[in-house]
């Protein structure tokens, strides 16, 4: 095996809650709580989740936009949680991101150009030679070289997203965090950008963590994907695995949820809805943090929080009662309830 | 469900344009389409196509200065021009509207029970404040809100986006309408509360026999339960059919382009994307011919120049494009009952 290109060991990410006069430190949310991930050269790595699981701060976190409670991450094998200032800003030529909104991202007052070359001024490069690469970069992403000279309001949400792209592509990085890139574009546009995300991969050799709630997406881009929960990993599989044979009821519930578009298969469907909302992040519930709304609970799940444990090669999930292959938790759901009958 | 009797909305040639500076801009351009009693219709399009701004219109809540042209009769009223009391005596009553955000949605300084009670008695002076609010409880535990006789004196900020949404729900319902249109009803919402306020949804549809105009741009919320589909693009419906024929035998370019461009829950690893080039087009610079034209990979003269009618092609199944007679058979085994898989 070579060496993960990406490491991430046991990471907590806490934000204090502070109130009052004095500002005083009154709780704490935990937005990532002990992840451990680790990501190979070249690799897809998907996250999914939904609102308040942690994994844009997840994301945030290993490119250090957030402070680390404690926990490493590693880049090539190098510890990057305490690099200095200097340091980061090298680094970040070879880890970038791209973010969600193709309309908050983007500085309304630059031109394009001027968002694009951003990142080679900043290291260094000469204006010159910047805006030749800008053009480069714009036609790397399907816009024209013309387009530079153009300002952000005159380009649509698909547009954007292309430069958000080609910004994050201009210092030639070898791991970019797409934060739900898609997620804010129409369908019909969505399926360009993933298409362009796709050739950029097999391109530049680029090594992705694309971090999404929508599963159809993610499973689609993804080679492996983690299965993220109130700040922690709830499972994670090869994609294939993780669809095929979901251990975790969470994971479960999820891909039950999500509506496909296919009225036989969508009718036909044995649902797993589940009960009430995500606990908060600031007081998650003792031992298995999906335990509250866990259609399979038992008391054990709320003494002993359960090890990250692995199944089967590469199929890793955190729960005390893991769906065995094969079985429907729907199923499982249906036994639990006549024993308890 | 059935469809003789009197259509419970009846749109006709609806056409909806606002003003701005470079003149008039179509929203709507030419809608009509039927509602029967019980039945669940589908509006499905992406941003700009006109599908919430339709809604709008019946319902007297666009602004002023928007131009509404066309009719639209529900149970045989005229809706459009109607007098704006009249309307609000149908509106909350016999019509009612889910909209996508219910924290905008609702009155932050009144509970939630004062809300849903306020629905009832406004609508019905006969009941009493005390019968209203138990009413509301009762409403609150019919769609699944947990301690409904403590949460119905709670304020707004005190629910979550799918407890919101939901007494959303049992607000729309408060007055057993005889129509419901719910515009992205679940679209701010995480996916596993999406299904309860689905669920909720259905059951509320269930409980009043209203029919429902679903509008989405998702087609995986369509599929399960919607009973008709009408696809909207460029202010017009491109294509109608009841949901399996839409989903199975798309006819439409742009349907064929929308269904095929949505990556599967249950797909192989490396299949590959089938997007529609370009962008949905601008409701300002409409192109002069048929919308979909400069998208459309089927295109020919004809479109170019002018847009095209929305024509039966088989019983109950209508589209809009120049070409339906010599486009090629859908060959996509994602387009076929079952090709999926599972």
């Amino acid at each position: 095996m070579t060496e993960p290109i990406l490491e991430v060991e046991n990471l907590v990410t806490h934000f204090p809650i502070k109130a009052g006069f004095f500002r005083r430190q009154v709780g704490v949310v935990h937005a990532v709580d002990g992840v451990s991930l680790a990501v190979d050269e070249r690799e897809t790595l998907g996250i999914v989740g939904e609102s308040g699981c942690g994994k844009t701060t997840l994301g945030r976190t290993i490119l250090r936009l957030e402070e680390p409670t404690s926990g490493r991450v590693l880049y090539n094998g190098e510890d990057i949680t305490d690099a200095s200032n200097e340091r980061m800003r090298d680094l970040r030529a070879e880890l970038q991101i791209v973010f969600q909104d193709p309309y908050a991202s983007l500085n309304p007052r630059h031109s394009i150009n001027d968002i694009v070359a951003e990142p080679l001024l900043v290291h260094g490069w000469d204006r010159k030679k910047a805006l030749d690469k800008t053009g480069d970069l714009l036609k790397a992403v399907g816009l024209l070289p013309e387009h530079g000279n153009r300002y952000p309001h005159e380009f649509s949400g698909g547009q954007r997203q292309r430069i958000g792209i080609a910004r994050a592509l201009a210092l030639e990085p070898a791991v970019i965090i797409l934060d739900e890139p898609v997620s804010a574009l129409d369908v019909s546009v969505q399926a360009q950008v993933i298409n362009l995300l796709e050739d950029l991969q097999d391109q530049h050799g680029l090594t992705y963590l694309f971090i999404a709630h929508d599963l159809s997406v993610v499973r689609h881009i993804s080679d492996r994907i983690a299965v993220m929960y109130l700040g922690r990993v709830a499972e994670l599989a090869d994609r294939d695995e993780l669809y095929e044979n979901p251990a975790h009821p969470y994971t479960h519930s999820l891909l039950s949820a999500v509506p496909v578009a296919d009225p036989d298969l969508e009718r036909a469907r044995n649902r797993i809805v589940l009960e009430g909302d995500t606990p908060s992040p600031s007081a998650p519930p003792s031992g298995c943090r999906f335990r509250t709304r866990c259609p399979i609970a038992q008391p054990l799940c709320a003494e002993a929080e359960p090890e990250f444990t692995e199944i089967s090669p590469g199929h890793f999930v955190a729960c005390h009662y893991p769906v065995p292959p094969g079985q429907s938790l729907v199923d499982l759901v249906g036994s639990s309830a006549a024993a308890a009958g | 469900m059935t469809t003789n009797g009197n259509p419970v909305l009846r749109v006709e040639d609806l056409s909806v344009a606002f003003k701005t500076k470079h003149g008039y801009a179509e929203a709507v351009r030419g809608l009509s389409y039927d509602v029967m009693p019980g039945e669940s219709v589908a509006i499905v399009g992406e941003s700009g196509s006109g599908k919430s701004v339709n809604a709008l219109a019946l319902l007297g809540l666009l602004p002023r200065t928007a131009r509404i042209t066309g009719s639209a009769l529900f149970e045989g009223e005229e809706l459009i021009g109607m007098d704006p009391d009249t309307l609000r005596k149908i509106r909350g009553r016999r019509i009612s509207m889910i909209f996508q955000d219910p924290m905008t949605a609702f009155n932050p300084v009144f509970t939630i029970g004062n809300q849903i009670a306020e629905i009832i008695t406004i609508h019905d002076s006969s009941v009493s404040d005390n019968e209203a609010t138990k009413r509301a409880t009762d409403l609150l535990d019919l769609v699944g809100i947990p301690h409904p006789e403590r949460r119905v004196h709670q304020y707004p900020h005190e629910y979550s986006g799918g407890m919101r949404q939901r007494a959303m729900i049992a607000m729309a319902i408060a007055n057993s309408p005889t129509l419901l249109i719910a515009d992205e009803p679940t679209t701010a919402l995480d996916v596993t509360i999406q299904a309860q306020v689905m669920e909720t949804l259905a059951a509320a549809q269930e409980e009043t026999g209203a029919a429902m105009v679903l509008i989405t741009h998702d087609l995986g919320l369509v599929a399960g339960v919607a009973d008709r589909v009408q696809v909207m693009y460029g202010g017009r419906i491109f294509e109608r059919a009841e949901t399996r024929e839409l989903f199975y035998n798309p006819i439409n370019p742009y349907t064929r382009g929308l269904i095929q461009s949505i990556p599967r829950l249950n797909e192989e690893r490396g299949v590959r994307l089938n997007p529609i080039p370009g962008n949905p087009p601008s409701i300002i610079r409409m192109p002069k011919g048929c919308a979909f034209s400069s998208r459309c990979e089927f295109r020919t003269q004809v479109c170019m120049d002018q847009p095209a009618e929305l024509e039966p092609v088989t019983d109950g199944h209508w589209s809009r494009c120049h070409n339906t007679a010599t486009l090629p058979p859908v060959d996509d085994p994602r387009l076929i009952p079952g090709g999926a898989g599972r």
